[in-house]
């Protein structure tokens, strides 16, 4: 969803995205992709239009409002999580990374 | 056109969407395998996407958008530089894609639609539990555990042979009876001197006096000692020529009760003793009233006592039926002595109306005996229909009564109650019994349910019969009615709507028999009052203690019996129905009952012989209000006791 949040994208750009943003780490098998954009749009979070006018059909998807805030509500909640987490020096703390000093 | 032609119009035609057909616009848009083929993608790629969008199993309008997600995906992934391995490598696994591509588009379906889906699903399940449950139900079998019909014959077997007063019954009625009948006059209940065929009926009794000698001596004895039977073939031979037609399809050589395959059931006891012993209590009655007309008081003392005797001992038995016959043996006897005393009363000796007084006072019916039987045969019912897992709980059976199954033993049950002749019917297969069986369980209550119920409106309905008539109360029926109330209510308790006994009913008519007691009692102190002072008495208090131990109550009112003397003549009585006192003027308005009653049709008190209030007006609903009843049906007075003359 945070994908999206920068406007409309179609599958196969939400994927590659999906892998350049998080440095391969979060890559997941391509067509798991599309189930998960079918629930999200099944739960009324993102809606779809298919767009025929480019070199071919294609379908792109969006946040809806119900969506953004979804969104803001889980980003808030994993900040949250992330800040105790942070507290607890389970993760590191900002400027460190693990196993020594930057 | 050729092959090739006519199989792509045949597949578009198939691949294209109704209402665009029928606007004759074959597309065939909803033919995802064309997308795929037309898409131009590597065959390791247009395969994959083959597979992942046959395995969806989805509606083919999805599966169109799921392929065209997939191919441009694919073709996107060629555009971005990837090699066709790369893309496939990358894909991920089909069979995995494919389920969960199928559950998020069916989220996205119609609310109609998962309503239908999940609607069906549970009603599946439910189908499914319900024959598991069923399945498992035709196991269930009842355990008859207690032979009721033994408890029932209990005391009349532990009296020995020698000392049982049957046999000598059977013997006089053996005597009395031509192929099991009584001369035509013995059942009419209102035979006397006036009638044409008296003087026959005079020489009829004095050529059997012995025969009723033999029924005096019987009626003498402690205990009746007549044990009942399910079958003609439970009985003695001597009783089944006795008491049975000859052409009884259930004659035969009497079955041994180790031979049965399971405890008869009570409620199919036969009881064919009862009409026979009824009408010879009437020939008793109408021997009393011969002998008295001859002058012999001994003898009709004899036979009134005989009367009491019999009904004592026929009432051993516990069931409301011969309780019922009890209480009419006893009406007869009362009005043969009310009878006896207008016509002659000078015909007892003061000893002799004093031991009648003791013998009618001491004559009370055992009606919680009849109650106890009433209980054993529902017990004995239910014990037969439901399982039992110990504790005095079970579920319905599948198999109950006569390993029959539940809709056929519940018919037989209703043909018994109604003395229907058993019929076939289409409606009773094992099979549907099987069917029924678990919503017949859901919907009945269980044995516990069931029992404790009737053992409650039972206890109450005792408590109702003892309670006075002047005390409103609840009727049974509507208590009844409330617990059965609605149409699960009425299945939920099915077995109490069959089984219950009117006791409503019955509060009243032991109440008339009290009254008319009542009435005896004090005609008899009168009678003996009278005999010594040669007047009646100002107030009935003067006749007690000596003649009387108390004066009785009005049994409708609760108030002191009302007592006057119009032109020399007693008469007392109770204000009736109404609860306004009409100086001992009967209702003009009889019920048919009271029709056949002489003398009484001008609304005077000379009527004869003292009636209670007819049945139908006891039986009226005002009974059970404590307010006067204002219906003209009911103006006029209950007279219990009256002296006049007659005819």
């Amino acid at each position: 969803m945070q994908l999206l949040a920068g406007g409309e994208k179609y599958g196969y750009e939400l994927v590659e995205a999906l892998a350049r943003q998080s440095n391969g780490v979060l890559a997941m098998g391509q067509s798991t992709l599309y189930p998960l954009l079918y629930n999200l749009e099944a739960k009324g979070l993102v809606r779809s239009r298919l767009d025929e006018t480019g070199p071919r059909p294609r379908r792109f998807y969006r946040l809806t409002a119900k969506g953004e805030k979804k969104l803001a509500a889980d980003t808030k909640q994993w900040q949250a999580l992330w800040e105790a987490l942070r507290s607890l020096e389970i993760v590191p703390q900002p400027g460190r990374v693990a196993g020594g000093a930057r | 056109m050729t092959d090739t032609a006519s199989f792509s119009l045949w597949r578009r035609l198939r691949y294209t969407r109704l209402r665009d057909a029928l606007r004759f616009r074959i597309d065939g848009r909803l033919d995802w395998r064309h997308v795929v083929a037309t898409a131009g993608l590597p065959e390791d790629l247009a395969d994959k996407t083959r597979q992942v969008v046959r395995r969806t199993r989805l509606w083919r309008a999805e599966k169109v958008d799921v392929a065209r997600e997939l191919v441009a995906h694919f073709q996107d992934g060629l555009d971005a530089g990837r090699s066709a391995e790369q893309l496939a490598d990358a894909f991920g696994d089909i069979r995995q894609t494919a389920q969960l591509i199928r559950r998020a588009k069916r989220r996205s379906r119609s609310l109609a639609w998962l309503v239908c889906h999940y609607g069906w699903w549970a009603l599946f399940t439910l189908v499914l539990i319900y024959a598991v449950v069923g399945l498992y139900m035709l196991t269930f079998r009842p355990t008859v555990a207690t032979d009721y019909l033994a408890i029932f014959n209990r005391r009349a077997l532990a009296v020995p042979e020698d000392e049982r007063a049957w046999p000598l019954y059977r013997q006089a009625l053996a005597q009395l009876t031509v192929e099991r009948k009584f001369p035509e006059w013995a059942d009419h209940l209102e035979f006397g001197p006036t009638d044409p065929r008296w003087p026959a009926a005079v020489a009829w009794l004095t050529e059997h006096q012995a025969a009723l000698a033999l029924v005096r001596e019987a009626a003498a004895r402690p205990e009746m000692g007549f044990a009942v039977g399910v079958s003609p073939q439970a009985f003695s031979p001597a009783d089944q020529r006795l008491l049975f037609e000859p052409n009884n399809a259930g004659l035969g050589p009497q079955t041994p009760r180790h031979e049965r395959s399971e405890a008869p059931m009570l409620v199919s006891a036969h009881l064919p003793h009862l009409h026979p012993l009824l009408s010879l209590a009437n020939v008793l009655a109408i021997d009393a009233r011969r002998a008295a007309l001859a002058g012999d008081g001994d003898a009709a003392l004899a036979d009134l006592r005989a009367m009491f005797g019999l009904a004592e001992q026929i009432e051993q038995m516990p069931c409301l039926i011969v309780t019922v016959t009890a209480l009419r043996i006893h009406k007869k006897a009362y009005a043969v002595i009310a009878d006896v005393l207008t016509r002659q009363p000078e015909l007892w000796s003061p000893g002799q109306l004093r031991d009648l007084a003791h013998a009618t006072a001491s004559r009370e019916l055992d009606w919680r005996r009849g109650i106890d039987g009433e209980r054993a045969m529902f017990y004995d019912i239910i014990q037969r229909f439901y399982t039992d897992d110990g504790n005095g709980d079970g579920r319905l059976a599948f198999r109950g009564p006569g390993a029959q199954n539940l809709l056929q033993s519940m018919r037989m049950l209703i043909d018994t109650l109604t003395d229907t002749p058993p019929q076939s019917s289409n409606w009773t297969s094992d099979g549907l019994a099987a069917l029924v069986l678990p919503a017949a369980n859901l919907a009945v209550a269980s044995r516990k349910e069931v029992t404790d119920a009737y053992d409650q409106l039972t206890d109450r309905a005792m408590e109702r019969i003892e309670t006075p008539l002047w005390t409103p109360v609840t009727t049974l029926e509507a208590e009844t009615k409330e617990l059965e109330r609605g149409f699960l209510g009425r299945i939920r308790y099915m077995f109490l709507s069959t089984l219950m006994p009117a006791y409503d009913g019955l509060r009243l008519r032991f109440a008339e028999a009290e009254g008319e007691r009542d009435g005896v009692l004090v005609g008899l102190a009168l009678t003996s009052y009278h005999r010594e002072t040669g007047a009646w008495p100002q107030s009935l208090e003067e006749l007690s203690p000596r003649w009387l131990p108390e004066v009785p109550v009005d049994r409708i009112t609760g108030d002191p019996i009302h007592y006057k003397v119009v032109d020399d003549r007693p008469v007392v009585y109770s204000v009736g129905v109404d609860r306004d006192d009409d100086g001992g003027r009967r209702k003009a308005n009889r019920d048919a009952t009271d029709q056949s009653v002489p003398g009484n049709a001008d609304g005077t008190v000379v009527d004869w012989p003292p009636r209670a209030a007819p049945p139908a007006s006891l039986a009226s609903p005002e009974y059970f209000q404590p307010q006067p009843v204002k219906d003209p049906r009911h103006d006029g007075d209950w007279v219990i006791w009256s002296i006049g003359e007659r005819e």
